[in-house]
């Protein structure tokens, strides 16, 4: 059924029309004007949902780059410090090189110079960035701290007042990247292996081929217990045997060679180990007897069987002392014994199968000292307070030397790694600056407005904006009255 | 005379049938005015020939009840469409498309503490992160403030709604009974009838009404089930609030409620009803569960001073006596434990205790007294307050950081080698290690030495070589960056250690639920604030699990929070689900806009029928009125020609 249209319907219509071209035209006006497409959450709301998400994730991406430029330069400066750090060590090999040569003391240059470069190092693990120190790991204290002797020790010694934690900075979603490194992990010496210490005495102990605990140096008091001799002699240990004797090692490891020249066992000669021959009679019950290397033994030749001569084979019993601890332990001649401090807790394994006397051994344990120690340990050789023969200062001082080495390699290690993980955010922040442009586009392409469409949209839109009023005017002419006038 | 009253009789109709012609075009544009016709009908005398002239019939009103039905539905739901909208609109409103969101302060937070994780001890940043938290907490405030606003302007709405649904109400009924008297004394009521119908679509626009045309000329309508108007009778409505803050019609003076579902009022009590408190619930849902979740964090953190000496609850009970079950907390507490660190501050040894929490039959003051037996610490309830204290004694320190105890348990350790561990435990389960001596000898010296490692399961976790080429004292990697170092002496076959590894020290939610070392205080939009001791104080932030000020590994942990999907039962993250509350409301502000379009289509349709069948259009009238002029001028020419007619006869007659 066809309606019956008044010249009001027609009216309402044009009206409503033009109404809706005008709310177009102010819609389009609006977003001309403001530049903006999405004014308001109805404008576009699944775009809106984009935008918003996008906005939250440009967000993050702001503080990622900016945490990754921070960490970036942290590592960096940490990555300088330790190249710097690198060629002070360089300096260190050559002045214990230098000290090396010199006999007895060092000149007080070479030790002043230690001490300068120990300063250095100092500064350099002590450094600051941004108010934090580079090598302290998470904790907040110095980390390296010059303490005098005291108490705890005879000698100065640097003391790591960090921690073992890194301090991390989060640079993406669950992604952290640690910027300030332990001290420990820096200057500290490698990972050691087995059979790395280094033994300095004349006992004939061997260090062992197990992985020690032991920091630094030790003294291992090699001690004799008691005397054995083979059977058929009568020879026996003298009264000042036990705390006199020098010799150890198992039956064997010694020989006397015995003369009876009364034929009767009253009187003759004894030698140990081929040294000086000793006269003997049946009345000494504590005769020392000493071989050309210094080798002690006091027998007892009271009981000398009549007649003997010949050679008897000797042995001594020991134990060993691992600085001053109060539980000795017995020696077992073994290729690998392992020896306790029960104080300081420290573990050697020596090689006891080839002792021959007592005597102080000093332990140099492998990659144990950090740089600082290695440093102050160089110096006390180069001090020599100890008055150790040339051999032993220079072997030590080689020592040191093997240490700075130790201490280079992990030095060079960390400075591969840190600088690894520089490049690994430089990375990053270029794949962070390139999300950031791609969400940034995808973004603007929702929510900023299109003005070229748009303005072609408002003009399409006047346009039937006027034709609407025009058709509007000619309607209301059109009445039977004035085609009646 | 026949002849005479014949076009007397067409001159009568002719003039009446101008006037409501000229009526129709006079009233052209009053809106709800019906155009008239006249009806014409022969006149007849009973018992006289045919001929007797014109009369008017009836004056029709132009109109189809169907369709003034139709236009009065379509009425009450496009304004029940247009409240709705204006309602969307203004809630649109509080979601800014440009300016600073909620959404992008709770994101600023989360920003303000990654960006903190570079220099965790810095004032500056821990300030930075303060002020992102209070400003967040504001922003939740003015969004509950701005909401209840929405919420309160909309009673003063409603009750002028329904004060004029009662003044049309009576005068409608006033209308009924007006044209009731008149039909029944037979005269034409169609301009009342036009002014009430005027007043029905009025009160069509506030409230859905139900017409029904009686056969007296009266009118009933219903609102719902209940009659507003029955004749001229009339109900008036009444506006109940409760104190709960709903909102009810009532008939006046009863309690009988109205069932309003559309117009106006329809409108205006489901935004108070339904949508204003669907986005304070979501709002509400929002804050709740970003404030427990980053209290349950924060409270498992330490700050960059360390271990705390005292702590007092920031979050009260009801009643320090009732169960924690029965007594009104501000987050549920639950069956779990409460692992509780207590540190020697001078020699540095910290001790972890484990609190048993029921909340079934433990009150705050049986918890307060399970805190007090751990060694070296005290709690204490305010029952007035009815919040908790705890405090340590004097030169030790607690926290709630969990962890493990560095140097384990040694009971069952025949051996003289120490046992310590080390390093960060990053696990995120609370579990147990137990390490188990496998061989006997010397550490680091005797061959096969080993220890196995294995979980609370006695799953086996690692085993690790502590014989021959074992560094004693080196630190050797269990699980989770746990480190486990085994000093120089001997270890007996069988010797066992084990400790407990706490990632979440709280699994009961007490520390929260009492606001024991949280960020904020309060539990929803309205009430959120940032902890007053942490505003004074940001060294308080708990940014470490250890007080190293470089340990940033709780500030990862609640960075870590903006990622889990912890909204929408598991499904969205907090921005995700402040995102999708936005689109929400722009889809359902789209949605209703689309409505009130179509129904916009659907009224200019209706109104083009109703224009069809009831509007005047002034041709057609004007055609008319020429038809009657024309009608007029013809019976004068019957008198004239009567007239002609007698004048002849009469002059015959009189010549």
């Amino acid at each position: 059924m066809s309606l019956r249209v008044t010249p009001q319907t027609q009216r309402n219509q044009t009206l409503h029309r033009v109404q809706e071209t005008n709310r177009k035209l102010s819609e389009l006006t609006a977003e001309v004007g403001s530049g903006r497409r999405l004014r308001v959450a109805s404008d576009h709301p699944t775009d809106l949902g984009v935008v918003l998400s996008n906005r939250v994730e440009l967000s993050r991406l702001d503080v990622n780059l900016q945490n990754i430029r921070s960490a970036s330069s942290t590592v960096e400066f940490g990555v300088q410090m330790l190249r710097e750090a690198n060629g002070i060590l360089d300096k260190v090999a050559t002045t214990i090189a230098d000290a090396k040569s010199g006999s007895g003391t060092s000149d007080q240059t070479t030790i002043t110079r230690i001490d300068q470069l120990l300063q250095r190092f100092l500064e350099i693990a002590n450094t600051k960035q941004a108010g934090r120190h580079l090598f302290s790991g998470s904790a907040s204290t110095t980390p390296y701290e010059l303490v005098a002797p005291d108490g705890e020790s005879a000698t100065q010694r640097v003391v790591y007042r960090g921690n073992t934690d890194e301090s991390a900075v989060r640079i993406g979603a669950g992604l952290d990247v640690a910027t300030h490194v332990p001290g420990s992990q820096v200057f500290g010496p490698r990972i050691r292996t087995t059979g790395e210490t280094r033994s300095f005495g004349d006992t004939g102990i061997q260090t062992g081929n197990d992985t020690d605990s032991g920091v630094g140096r030790s003294e291992l008091f090699v001690r004799h217990t008691t005397t054995h001799f083979a059977d058929g002699s009568g020879i026996a240990a003298g009264l000042s045997s036990p705390a006199g004797d020098t010799i150890l090692g198992p039956l064997g490891t010694h020989e006397l060679a015995i003369v009876d020249t009364s034929g009767t066992g009253t009187a003759g000669t004894i030698s140990l180990n081929g040294g000086p021959e000793v006269t003997f009679t049946s009345s000494d019950t504590d005769l020392k007897i000493a071989d050309a290397s210094g080798a002690i033994v006091y027998v007892d030749t009271t009981t000398i069987s009549a007649g003997f001569n010949g050679a008897i084979a000797v042995g001594g019993d020991g134990e060993l002392v691992l600085d001053g601890s109060e539980t000795p332990t017995t020696i077992d001649f073994s290729d690998s014994q392992a020896v306790m401090d029960g104080t300081t807790n420290r573990l050697v394994h020596v090689d006891t199968s080839t002792v021959t006397r007592v005597g102080t051994e000093i332990i140099d344990f492998a990659a144990s000292d950090d740089i600082f120690g290695t440093l102050l340990a160089a110096r006390n050789d180069m001090e020599n307070a100890a008055d150790l023969d040339t051999a032993t200062r220079v072997s030590l001082l080689d020592r040191r030397l093997e240490n700075v080495e130790d201490i280079r390699e992990n030095l060079l290690q960390m400075i591969g790694q840190m600088s690894g993980q520089a490049e690994n955010l430089s990375a990053y922040e270029q794949h962070t600056e390139d999300m950031q442009l791609q969400i940034q586009s995808l973004t603007s392409d929702l929510e900023d407005a299109d003005a070229v469409t748009a303005i072609v949209q408002l003009q399409a839109h006047e346009h039937q904006y006027n034709l609407e009023l025009a058709l509007a005017a000619r309607i209301s002419k059109m009445s039977l009255l004035n085609f009646l006038r | 005379m026949t002849a005479y009253s014949t076009a007397l009789s067409t001159l009568q109709t002719s003039q009446r049938a101008l006037q409501i012609i000229g009526n129709n075009i006079s009233n052209m544009s009053t809106p709800g005015y019906h155009r008239q016709d006249v009806q014409l009908g022969m006149s007849q005398d009973s018992g006289a020939a045919a001929g007797q002239g014109v009369g008017v019939q009836e004056i029709r009103r132009a109109r189809d009840e169907v369709l003034e039905v139709a236009l009065t539905e379509h009425t009450y739901e496009s304004h029940e469409t247009k409240t709705k909208l204006q309602g969307w609109r203004q809630i649109e409103t509080l979601f800014p498309v440009d300016a600073e969101s909620l959404g992008d302060r709770v994101e600023g937070l989360f920003n303000e503490m990654a960006e903190l994780t570079n220099q965790p001890d810095s004032t500056t940043g821990r300030w930075k992160v303060t002020h992102k938290a209070i400003s967040l907490a504001e922003e939740f405030n003015t969004f509950a403030s701005r909401l209840n606003e929405v919420r309160a302007g909309y009673t003063p709405k409603l009750r002028s709604v329904v004060n004029q649904i009662n003044s049309y109400g009576t005068s409608i009924a006033d209308l009924n009974a007006e044209i009731i008297r008149q039909t029944v004394r037979g005269v034409e009521t169609h301009d009342l009838a036009d002014q009430r119908d005027g007043l029905i679509n009025r009160l069509a626009e506030l409230v859905d009404v139900d017409v029904t045309w009686t056969v007296d000329g009266g009118v009933t309508l219903l609102a719902g089930e209940t009659p507003l108007v029955q004749g001229e009778i009339t109900q008036e409505l009444d506006l109940q609030l409760t104190a709960g803050g709903a909102t009810e019609i009532l008939v006046a003076g009863t309690d009988q409620s109205v069932a309003v579902s559309s117009g106006q009022l329809g409108g205006l009590l489901e935004l108070l009803g339904t949508t204003v408190p669907g986005i304070q619930n979501k709002i509400n849902e929002l804050a709740g569960s970003l404030i427990q979740a980053l209290d349950g964090v924060h409270a498992q953190g330490i700050g960059i001073d360390g271990t705390f000496g005292q702590l007092r609850g920031q979050r009260a009970v009801e009643d320090v006596n009732s169960s924690l079950l029965e007594t009104d907390t501000a987050f549920p507490i639950t069956a779990g434990s409460l692992f509780i660190a207590v540190t020697d501050r001078a020699s540095g040894e910290r001790r972890i205790t484990e609190v048993t929490v029921d909340p079934e039959t433990q009150s705050l003051q049986d918890l307060a007294n399970q805190v007090s037996s751990v060694e070296n610490l005290q709690a204490a309830v305010n029952a007035e307050a009815g919040t908790l204290t705890v405090f340590a004694e004097s030169g030790f320190g607690f926290d709630f950081s969990g962890g493990y105890e560095r140097t384990p348990d040694r009971t069952d350790f025949s051996g003289s080698a120490a046992v310590q561990l080390s390093g960060i435990y990053k696990g995120n389960q609370n579990n147990e290690l137990h390490f188990t001596i496998q061989g006997s000898g010397i550490v680091g010296s005797t061959d096969g030495l080993e220890i196995l490692v294995s979980d609370q399961n006695g799953d086996r976790v690692t085993t690790l070589d502590i014989g021959s080429g074992y560094q004693p004292g080196s630190a050797l990697d269990v699980v989770n960056g746990v480190q486990v170092q085994l000093g120089t002496g001997t270890v007996n076959d069988g010797d066992q250690v084990a400790t407990s590894l706490i990632a979440n020290s709280d699994t009961s939610g007490a520390l929260t639920a009492l606001g024991l070392n949280t960020m904020f205080v309060g539990s929803d939009a309205a009430t959120i604030s940032v902890s007053a001791e942490l505003t004074e104080r940001p060294n308080l932030l708990a940014s470490s699990r250890t007080g190293d000020a470089g340990d940033a590994t709780n500030l990862s942990l609640l960075i870590g929070l903006r990622d889990e999907l912890a909204m929408s039962s598991g499904q969205q993250t907090y921005a995700e689900y402040f995102t999708q509350l936005v689109v929400d409301v722009g889809s359902e502000v789209q949605e209703v806009e689309r409505l009130e379009e179509t129904q916009k289509l659907l009224g200019q349709q209706l109104a083009a029928e109703w224009e069809s069948v009831s509007g005047v259009d002034p041709n057609e009238e004007l055609v008319k009125m020429m038809q009657f002029q024309r009608m007029f001028e013809n019976a004068a020419h019957v008198i004239r020609a009567q007239q002609q007619m007698h004048d002849t006869l009469l002059s015959v007659v009189g010549s």
